[in-house]
């Protein structure tokens, strides 16, 4: 990419024997909204503390617009950090927070004013300057902690899941405030998250973080329709897994043997042979009554109806297949034709080879 | 990087030296107090325990002991039970301004000792509990009940009261309820107290040195009077002994917290 | 509602603690109050007295000083003891505290004479500074200010560090660090930050220390010297050598009255009340 804010190559950070983060490298365009998801553990805060300067790299090297960033200590660091609990200065108002980092910068009485006043204008809080934190709600307490990272115009934003303390239709909210923010003013941001929903939501890239490694970074489509890696696929939305062994190859897909012969496309760290594990979404399943004519995909298997769970616009038909493993598949509710099937009923479910992908089977 | 450093390192020092400003007069006396010469010299030139041994055998020390001894253990007790009781009235009945009692239940600790000490001489004399044993007694409970009330009064507040509520659910008598359920559960703090209470008691200077007459006092009045003209170890050594007791009762006090995870100092 | 309290059986059980601090601490203490304005006839003469008189007026300042001073000591040091004692590894955290709450267990007798025996001339202290080349004779330090605020500083630190210690080890991390992500370098950061989120702690501290301090008695009678004699000692000698009971119950009331101002002072306006600690 043409020139990258943050650069990460190859950083590691042990605690003692722990190696919280193995071999993170990665970089952030300009405008750019980046997020880290994974779940408790993965590794994805320690390495945004890393950049933020609160915890030391044990080794590789992290730069800052072409500037290595690892000697800075905290307070030279210039990047806009919200945390998770906003860590809003209870003893100062809201003016006097978002105020902080210009006096820091000693920036002009008269300039810190206004730029005060507009960024608070701009999260849609002009008339609560005087408050103190402990008078505001959740969402307003986040959106100073917002102003306060923003009123510097810092280089490169860091949000450590900020929207975790909040209830789902604020924090739904909030993600689209944040994402209008992100569009108009054009920050990168560096975003933290456990919540796969939110990240596909929001970014521009995730970089998905497992046991201290990136798994996988791509676009939320990339990673969606082309998980590479059986956690990828597992950890953003649902996927049904059935394994294999690998048998052939041929025009970018491949065959493997488990219960039934399946087909596939294959995942870029595929070996030629070996256990692999077939993914496919819900939705991509077909389900036909036992006895109805196929509709020529390539993979099918048949089973046995043991719940239906209705979500409204959509239904849930869990399958059992012969081997005792579960499938899942999400009909909408418009499907025509599956009047008569219902917990028991025989079924066969199919979907087309260049609907799965094959991965390694971890 | 630096300067956090540089601060470190000064507040390092700092504490340093605090731990040894905390420390090393105790550690003194307690070594002196084994000293082979008659005078207060450090290092001493050997070891002895002369001064221990003179402590119980000088008769005036051993009577003021007595005294000492004599007002200690009616003290804790009676403290002992007028604090608990006085807990179990603030926190399980419905009195008016409880509040209030409680704040005039402690007022011995808020109001300064030296005021207390001296309404209470001026009214001993007239009651004649001046220079008595019983006078002492009473002195030094009502200084110690504010200890015991609020150690019970703590404990009292974890016990669950659904705990007493199933007890007489399954038919147990009040009084039953007390002795089986919730005297248990408190006992370690009642201890607590008790042992505050000695100690505080057997520490005691200043009302008893009020109360006090050269035929009726304890050993921490004889130790002020000899202090000023002290020359001999034999005041180190009973420093280091009522330090000792001190130590003891406190340490026995916190693992009796300790078993009964009820909140405590350490 | 006063049938309803004598069947509340529970009721009953305040009454030996009641009756006991009853008589043998509120009567007490209110006649000594009393008699400040009784003595010898009804008037406020006994307080006229301490007002005009210089050397009473004295003991007063004396008093104010020496505690005012214990205070800050208290302070100086303590604050850097409660900050180590939040920031450390366990063993040292368990290690200071024990440090701090020797002193409390011991008798405060125990360590004046403690304090006695290493300020006199032969003391270690004047050994050790002889011996260092800081001094050629031995300095004073007993029966004057210097040992009677050593020693009070010492006594008085716990009271000081654990409401410090209360407040600090509750001041959320993220705090300090997002001061820093801001651009507060670590002085800067501590000013505007730290210690005013310490300052509940620093104000109970500093209330509590100075409000024993004022009452001060076995310390400054064996420290001090005659120019550092604190109200309770004026207390004492008027009683005891002069039979002076009027006087002595004005100066009663006076640390009275002033201790509770204090406390009324300073829970009106901070907002902050001693806790409970023991």
């Amino acid at each position: 990419m043409a020139d990258p804010i943050l650069e990460l190559k190859a950083v590691r950070k042990s605690f003692g024997k722990v190696l919280a983060v193995d071999d993170v490298t990665l970089s952030i365009g300009t405008g750019e909204f980046l997020t880290f998801l994974g779940p408790s553990g993965s590794g994805k805060t320690t390495t945004l503390m890393m950049v933020a300067g609160f915890q030391s790299v044990t080794s590789g090297s992290m730069m800052l617009d072409g500037k290595p960033l690892d000697p800075l200590p905290a307070y030279e660091r210039d990047i806009g950090m919200v945390f998770q609990h906003y860590a809003l200065f209870p003893h100062m108002t809201v003016t006097q927070n978002v105020s902080f980092p210009l006096e820091m910068r000693k920036v002009a009485k008269q300039e810190i004013k206004q730029r005060v006043q507009e960024v608070l204008a701009l999260v849609g809080l002009p008339t609560h300057g005087e408050r103190f934190p402990k008078q505001l709600s959740g969402g307003q307490q986040q959106r100073v902690a917002l102003a306060r990272a923003m009123v510097f115009k810092p280089r490169l934003l860091l949000m450590d899941e900020p929207l975790g303390a909040l209830d789902k239709k604020l924090r739904e909210h909030m993600q689209i405030e944040i994402m209008r923010l992100h569009r108009d003013l054009g920050i990168t941001v560096l975003y933290v998250t456990h919540d796969q929903e939110e990240a596909l939501v929001m970014s521009d890239r995730i970089a998905v973080f497992n046991e201290g490694r990136i798994e996988q970074i791509g676009t939320p489509d990339d990673l969606y329709e082309n998980p590479a890696t059986r956690f990828v696929a597992d950890f953003i939305g649902e996927s049904n897994f059935l394994k294999g062994r690998v048998t052939r190859r041929e025009n970018g897909l491949v065959r493997i043997e488990g219960l039934l012969p399946l087909q596939g496309r294959a995942a870029s760290g595929l070996a030629e042979q070996g256990q692999a594990v077939l993914a496919v979404r819900p939705e991509r399943l077909h389900i036909r009554t036992v006895g109805a004519s196929g509709n020529g995909e390539e993979n099918a298997v048949e089973g046995r109806v043991t719940d239906i769970v209705y979500l409204g616009q959509s239904r849930k038909f869990i399958v059992r297949l012969a081997d005792d493993s579960e499938m899942t598949a999400l009909v909408q509710a418009n499907v025509q034709g599956l009047e008569s099937v219902s917990v028991g009923s025989e079924v066969g479910l199919s979907w087309r080879a260049e609907d799965s992908k094959v991965l390694p089977d971890a | 990087m630096r300067q956090i450093a540089f601060w470190k390192n000064l507040r390092g020092l700092i504490c340093g030296l605090v731990v040894l400003y905390m420390v090393v007069p105790l550690a003194i006396i307690l070594v002196i107090s084994f000293s082979s010469a008659p005078f207060l010299s450090f290092p001493p030139p050997g070891f002895s325990m002369q001064w221990y041994d003179k402590f119980f055998t000088d008769p005036s020390w051993v009577r003021s002991l007595m005294v000492s001894l004599q007002v200690m253990v009616p003290t804790a007790i009676l403290a002992t039970l007028a604090g608990t009781g006085a807990a179990l009235a603030l926190t399980r009945s419905k009195l008016p301004a409880a509040g209030f009692i409680q704040g005039l239940l402690m007022a011995p600790l808020v109001v300064p000792v030296i005021i207390t000490a001296a309404a209470v001489f001026g009214v001993f004399r007239i009651w004649g509990l001046y220079g008595t044993i019983p006078g002492l007694i009473l002195a030094h409970t009502v200084l110690t009940i504010p200890y015991v009330l609020s150690t019970v009064v703590t404990a009292l507040g974890l016990v669950d009261r659904r705990l007493e509520d199933a007890a007489a659910n399954l038919g147990a008598r009040p009084l039953t309820t007390f002795r089986r359920i919730t005297l248990p559960l408190i006992l370690p703090a009642v201890l607590s107290g008790l042992l505050f209470a000695m100690v505080i008691s057997f520490d005691e200077l200043v009302v008893s040195l009020f109360i006090s007459t050269p035929t009726v006092r304890p050993v921490t009045v004889l130790m002020w009077s000899n202090i000023r003209g002290a020359t001999d170890p034999t005041i180190a050594a009973i420093a280091t002994l009522l330090f000792l007791f001190s130590l003891t009762a406190l340490l026995l006090e916190g693992l009796a917290r300790r078993r009964s995870n009820q909140p405590r100092v350490l | 509602m006063f049938a309803r309290l004598t069947r509340d059986r529970y009721a009953w059980l305040l009454l030996p603690a009641g009756l006991l601090i009853l008589v043998l601490f509120a009567y007490p203490v209110f006649w000594l109050l009393v008699r400040s304005f009784s003595d010898p006839t009804w008037g406020l003469q006994n307080y006229q007295t301490v007002l005009e008189k210089t050397i009473y007026l004295k003991v007063l300042w004396n008093t104010v000083a020496i505690a005012g001073a214990t205070t800050i000591g208290a302070l100086v040091l303590g604050y850097p003891m409660a900050y180590s004692m939040v920031h450390s590894p366990p063993l040292v955290r368990k290690l200071l505290i024990f440090v701090v709450l020797i002193p409390f267990w011991t008798s405060i007798l125990v360590r004046t004479f403690a304090w006695m025996v290493l300020l006199q001339p032969k003391g270690i202290v004047n050994d050790l500074l002889i011996g260092i080349g800081l001094i050629d004779t031995p300095a004073k330090f007993m029966f004057n200010r210097t040992g009677v605020l050593i020693g009070m500083i010492q006594i008085m630190l716990p009271f000081m560090v654990f409401p410090l210690y209360s407040v600090m080890s509750r001041i959320d991390h993220s705090y300090v660090q997002a001061a820093a992500n801001l651009g507060a370098r670590p002085v800067k950061s501590f000013v505007r930050v730290y210690l005013p989120l310490s300052m509940p702690g620093v104000i109970t501290g500093s209330m509590l220390v100075f409000i024993i301090a004022l009452g001060y008695f076995i310390t400054p009678a064996l420290l001090g010297g005659r120019k550092d004699v604190m109200i309770a000692q004026l207390i004492q000698q008027q009683i005891s050598d002069f039979g002076n009971w009027a006087l002595a119950s004005a100066l009663a009331v006076i640390l009275l009255v002033g201790t509770g101002l204090i406390f009324a002072v300073v829970f009106k306006v901070f907002k902050v009340g001693p806790d409970a600690r023991l």
